[in-house]
């Protein structure tokens, strides 16, 4: 059974629909992202599922049962995305009224806060004021109390928000930590890269609609387009391999191929080993979730201004990975 | 357990306010001003003397109205005073002194002329006929229970001298019905008031400048430190947090209500409880009726939290919850003393045609319903006053003494007579107002702003 399960999730505001039937599955142990513009929907869709905000139709399910019961709430951590902890609490005072909250008992508590507090590498601040932490060290005390209960699903509303390089790396190893013991994650982050290198699968949100969600290795995927390579001082035989019916593209030192339909890459390769030129770089090209997010939401809305968009350089521009 | 971490909460929360620490400062002042208070029985003597510079400052001004008596000058003494019984305590001995008017020109009586000498002859008969032994006998009778008075032969022909003697001590029977002198700072510094029993002193302070001016002060200062409980809790950000953790929406929320009656209910205790002690050490008056007033001004502030924590659910704005108590706080003042001015005070004389019209009707109704915010002010101050006219007694009989028993038997039957007066009085100005119907019409209020926030709350989307 899925952890997660949508089903034609509508929410409306007055004349608004934020949520027009959405429906997604997360399975156990899964790191799923959840993308989408500003106004997409996705942090209605969260505070749905954590029974915050009501749904207009549609089926919500969070560990088998109706979102937002008693029952279901014990088993479930939360990172709001502008999250605003009392200043007048420690580190430590915070976690622990949580804590008491959440009904744990004393001495687990007592247990906990260390822990946790260690584990997002802030212990040494656990008795100052939170007043007197930066935004980075809020986002870890906001992980922090969300794992502190070791619930079983833990929704982060962009965990890394204000946290430096070395921080981002470490509240990823986190986050893998949490998959590994098979907690279930699941993340609404504007920082693309870092939902393609820790999320299993990810759903783009747009105008309250789920117009794409997979897997990222298949989404992120292009078919038909090879990134070759060639020894240095090398002339790469540009008006051959058109002749043979490919189309060519120079991207810095690199060649991109593409193949139509029914094409293969093997005659190109033997044609460069014909004419003796050595081959040093042959990739199948993968587009990175940042092209596959910004192609999708362009092509859900066709014809709308974006200059912002448009005055960056092309996707096909940039270095081959 | 929830229920102590949110009361915990709310506590770090009052503790980080530095507002807070404003008031325990002033609360601490108030407790200590209140505790230096000492009160000195001033004795019969002392008494007397200040009565009669009140009637010399009288006189003299009505003399120098006229221009025919503009050149007197009048004033009342007394010599010779003495104590002719062996009771410890001024209110219970005998007195014997001689009380002395001295009517004069400002002149030496040898320098006198005919027309001086003439005047000064016709104003000692005019006042002589006035003011005869029999009529200041009378006039003591408000101070001493029996008395003789006579008039003696003077030596001066300015003064008229009568001699004074008591048999039965004075009218107060105990000592908190004697005068006192209070002093502030443990007695360094005179209190400039006249001269009152003791019991209207602890009145005065407890229910007047405490009862009034300090559960006003802790009230404004608690309705704006705790104003921001709810709003606080409610904020974007902090509020998701809350709502996602296993407790129930209502339960919170009244959780958190609890907190900030919590707060007034335990700054009413500090400030009581030091009062009543400070009063109590000082004066020997344990007048628990002061205790009340912790519960009685908590119950009060209840009534502004309910608006407060509705609002607060309504808007999230501190501001406009400290503007929505403070609202409340006047119109149930002003419809209480307006009720009690125009429709209240004296009810069983008005005609029908008064009670009967609609606007009498209406307010009245309206009065009913609100919450009861000066009856309980009013029900509060009967209490006080009531306990403060309780029959004590000072000393107790001799039980192998038959004439101290009866004595003793006759002074309680005399206080029990004054106490029964004084509740006639208090009942005659208050009878209309009940504890229950005002605790009943006040909770009901409470319950429906808080049930109108629960429920605000329970369905809101956040």
């Amino acid at each position: 059974m899925p952890v997660i399960l949508t089903g034609n999730l509508v929410k409306q505001y007055g004349k608004i629909e934020a949520l027009k039937g959405v429906s997604i599955t997360v399975d156990k142990g899964e790191i799923y992202g959840l993308l989408g513009q500003n106004g997409a929907g996705k942090t209605t869709l969260i505070k749905i599922l954590l029974g915050i905000t009501k749904a207009t139709h549609g089926e919500a399910r969070l560990l088998e049962e109706p979102v937002g019961t008693t029952p279901v709430r014990k088993r479930v951590g939360y990172l709001p995305e502008d999250h605003r902890f009392p200043d007048y609490h420690t580190g430590s005072s915070l976690l622990d009224f949580y804590g008491s909250l959440l009904g744990m008992k004393r001495a687990d508590r007592k247990r906990r806060i260390p822990e946790m507090l260690e584990m997002v590498g802030i212990l040494g601040r656990k008795d100052y004021k939170i007043r007197t932490y930066s935004k980075g060290m809020k986002q870890r005390l906001g992980l922090a109390q969300a794992m502190m209960h070791d619930p079983e699903v833990i929704f982060l509303d962009e965990p890394t928000d204000g946290v430096d390089p070395v921080g981002r790396r470490e509240i990823r190893e986190i986050m893998q930590r949490l998959r590994s013991e098979g907690k279930t994650l699941f993340l609404n982050s504007h920082l693309l890269s870092e939902v393609e290198l820790i999320c299993d699968r990810v759903g783009i949100l747009q105008k309250g609609q789920m117009i794409r969600e997979g897997d990222v290795e298949t989404l992120t995927q292009q078919h038909g387009l090879f990134v070759i390579g060639l020894a240095p001082g090398q002339k790469f035989p540009r008006d051959d391999v058109v002749e043979h019916g490919y189309s060519v593209d120079e991207v810095g030192e690199f060649w991109e191929v593409s193949l139509h339909a029914c094409q293969s890459i093997d005659p190109v390769v033997d044609l460069l080993r014909a004419r003796g030129l050595n081959l040093r770089h042959l990739v199948e090209k993968r587009q990175s979730l940042e092209d596959l997010f910004v192609q999708t939401v362009e092509e859900a809305e066709p014809g709308v201004d974006r200059i912002a968009r448009k005055a960056r350089p092309a996707s096909k521009k940039r270095n081959p990975e | 357990m929830k229920l102590l971490a949110i009361l915990r909460d709310s506590l770090k929360e009052t503790l980080d306010v530095k507002l807070f620490y404003v008031m325990v400062g002033l609360s601490l002042i108030v407790v200590l001003l209140v505790g230096s208070i000492t009160y000195k029985p001033v004795s019969v003597q002392e008494r007397i003397e200040f009565v009669n510079k009140l009637q010399n400052l009288a006189i003299r001004q009505q003399l120098a109205a006229q221009p025919q008596t503009q050149s007197l000058d009048f004033h009342l003494d007394t010599e010779d005073f003495q104590k002719i019984s062996d009771e410890p305590e001024p209110w219970l001995a005998n007195y014997r002194f001689f009380y002395v008017v001295t009517l004069s020109i400002g002149k030496d009586a040898a320098k006198l002329s005919p027309e001086d000498r003439k005047l000064l002859d016709n104003m000692k008969d005019q006042f002589k006929k006035a003011i005869t032994a029999e009529q200041l006998e009378r006039n003591f009778h408000e101070l001493f229970p029996e008395v003789k008075v006579s008039e003696v032969p003077s030596d001066n022909p300015e003064k008229i001298r009568y001699e004074v003697t008591t048999s039965k001590g004075t009218v107060a029977r105990t000592r908190q019905e004697w005068f006192h002198e209070p002093r502030l700072f443990f007695g360094l510094v005179p209190v400039p008031v006249p001269l009152f029993s003791l019991n209207n002193i602890i009145n005065f302070i407890g229910d007047q400048v405490i009862g009034s001016f300090g559960a006003a002060f802790t009230m404004l200062i608690s309705t704006i430190m705790t104003a921001s409980f709810i709003p606080n809790m409610l904020a974007k950000g902090t509020v998701d947090m809350l709502l996602v953790k296993p407790i129930h929406r209502v339960t919170l929320l009244i959780y958190r209500f609890l907190g900030g009656l919590l707060f007034m209910f335990f700054n009413t205790v500090v400030i009581m409880v030091g009062i009543w002690l400070g009063l109590g050490l000082q004066s020997g008056m344990w007048v628990t009726a002061f205790l009340l007033c912790i519960f009685v001004y908590t119950f009060q502030f209840t009534m502004f939290y309910a608006v407060s924590t509705l609002v607060a659910v309504l808007t999230r704005s501190a501001i406009v919850c400290i503007l929505a108590s403070f609202m409340t706080w006047g119109v149930l003042v002003l419809v209480g003393w307006t009720h009690w001015f125009f429709i209240e005070k004296g009810r069983p004389d008005k005609p029908v045609s008064t009670t009967g019209h609609w606007a009498y009707v209406s307010y009245d109704a309206v009065h009913n319903v609100l919450p009861r915010y000066k009856d309980l002010d009013w029900l509060t101050s009967k209490e006080i006053k009531r306990e403060l006219h309780e029959p004590r007694l000072a000393t107790r009989p001799d039980l192998n003494d038959p004439a101290s028993v009866r004595a003793y038997e006759q002074r309680q039957k005399l206080m029990e007579a004054v106490y029964k007066s004084e509740q006639e009085k208090l009942d005659q100005e208050y009878g209309a107002y009940t504890w229950t119907s005002s605790l009943i019409a006040s909770s009901f209020f409470i319950a429906l702003m808080l049930g109108l926030a629960c429920w605000r709350f329970a369905t809101r989307d956040y």
